[in-house]
């Protein structure tokens, strides 16, 4: 039987038995082609690089399961990078219902509550519902808008949070989502407060970011599973990301040649037709 | 009754939001107090609305098992999952605790991940199906989609360093200046919504339209 019945009888399910192929070989095998590093990434690398002890580094996050695959290898890269920085202070939020619990997972991956002291070095405030309504909270009084952190610990014997009141005493503030919470920050902490800010994002999210980006009004982003794994090489720490690389190396090509067969089977046979 | 009560909301609105905007503009402390409890108010409005949204899903999905709808096993499903979680959270006295993390990463976490996962299936099925060039801005999409995805992925520079080179120039180019224009676009509406709203001119916020 010609390829071209069988493919437009049963072209799903070879399709997707491709798709399985080409994304199982890799990482079974794994190719180990080069990752170029894009300046995006190298700029929230550069930044975090430069902090000086005492720098308040805010980390917003969103993540879910639905989003865990592309933008937690982000988070987690960052985190450990933002770890080695001698003296430098982490605030940890969340956006989402499921973004604590992924916070805490990161937090244990990397060791944090044995390499720092829980309150003087690092504090995670957990979810904080309300959008931007939050983030503005966090921004113009932090001890006003909350009052316990999320394991219950009052944000006022925190010995970290007494030198940190607003926005102002953030340093520079990189949010991890797929969501409008990158824009809150935008809009509430770098427009009024200058504060520099940086997005962890997915994929589809990425374009209406860039924008900001080339205006200068964010100073980095880490794109989807791509940017991870440029930043997991950067920190030398390569994980599931850089290791993801080579099969989406291998799909993306995979759906240049469906859609190259597509339009093929289109100009030979259907517009024929027509 | 209706409308004193409409003007009444309109007024508190105008205030709330002209306080906010002149707090943004002008450095006052009294003002700047003001508008941080305004701010904490709809940060403690939000926290509330999440019970809200548990207890309307609740109604909605406990009329829909009742009455025996179409599809009524997931509501039930979806009803008991909820307890479940709830109940855990409750007897242990914490979501952080082990079994709620055990619940939350042994079927949620996998469920989510495989429905996200199944997205790049589709995406192949519909490369093959849809992806046609039936007219000269459908190539033109077609062929910068294709550059783009080489220039996302490190096999285009691999192939040929020209290929990511040419998809940059697409996105610093076309897509970084069709978004930011895109971008002011929503800026400008929002602005002009909030401007009705602010105004009284924007009944949806008041409880709709009349």
């Amino acid at each position: 039987m010609p390829i071209n019945d069988l493919l437009s009888r049963n072209y799903k399910q070879f399709i997707y038995l491709g798709l399985f192929i080409v994304l199982s070989i890799p990482l079974i095998n794994p190719i180990g082609l080069p990752v170029p590093i894009d300046q995006t990434t190298k700029d929230v690398y550069n930044k975090i690089n430069s902090l000086k002890p005492g720098d308040v580094v805010v980390l917003g996050s969103n993540i879910g399961a639905s989003i865990y695959a592309e933008v937690y290898p982000q988070y987690i890269a960052v985190l450990e990078h933002v770890f080695r920085m001698e003296g430098v202070k982490v605030l940890l939020v969340g956006h989402g219902v499921e973004a604590p619990i992924f916070t805490e997972k990161a937090l244990n991956e990397i060791n944090a509550y044995e390499r720092k002291v829980y309150g003087e070095d690092f504090v995670h405030l957990g979810y904080i519902a309300g959008d931007e309504a939050a983030i503005a909270g966090l921004c113009r009084d932090i001890h006003g808008l909350l009052k316990v952190d999320y394991h219950g610990n009052p944000i006022s014997e925190l010995p970290m949070m007494n030198d940190i009141n607003d926005a102002n005493d953030f340093t520079l503030v990189i949010d991890f989502t797929a969501s409008a919470d990158s824009q809150f920050w935008l809009n509430q902490a770098y427009a009024p407060y200058g504060t520099d800010v940086a997005f962890g994002l997915t994929a589809v999210k990425v374009p209406d970011a860039y924008a900001y980006y080339t205006a200068g009004q964010i100073f980095g982003i880490i794109e989807s599973l791509k940017g991870a794994a440029q930043y997991e090489i950067l920190i030398n720490r390569p994980g599931i990301a850089a290791k993801g690389m080579d099969a989406q190396s291998l799909a993306h090509l995979y759906f240049i040649g469906l859609i190259i067969l597509c339009n093929v089977r289109y100009f030979t046979k259907e517009r024929v037709r027509i | 009754m209706k409308s004193v009560w409409r003007s009444l909301t309109s007024i508190v609105l105008f205030v709330s939001a002209v306080t906010l905007l002149v707090d943004f503009a002008w450095e006052s402390p009294a003002l700047q107090s003001l508008a941080t409890d305004l701010n904490n108010w709809a940060v403690v409005i939000g926290a509330f609305a999440l019970g809200l949204g548990a207890y309307s899903l609740i109604v909605r999905h406990s009329r829909i098992i009742l009455d025996r709808k179409q599809m009524w096993p997931y509501s039930a499903v979806l009803l008991v999952t909820m307890f479940i979680f709830i109940l855990t959270g409750l007897i242990t006295g914490s979501v952080t605790s082990d079994q709620y993390n055990w619940i939350y990463s042994t079927i949620i976490m996998p469920i989510s991940s495989t429905l996200y996962g199944m997205n790049a299936f589709f995406i192949a099925s519909a490369s093959y199906r849809a992806f046609k060039a039936r007219s000269g801005e459908g190539l033109i999409l077609l062929v910068a989609a294709i550059f783009l995805m080489l220039k996302n992925a490190p096999i285009g520079g691999v192939i040929s360093p020209v290929l990511p080179a040419i998809g940059s120039v697409i996105w610093d180019t076309a897509g970084a200046t069709g978004m930011r224009a895109i971008l002011i676009g929503i800026g400008i509406g929002t602005l002009s919504l909030g401007l009705r709203v602010i105004l009284g001119q924007e009944k949806t916020p008041l409880g709709g339209a009349e």
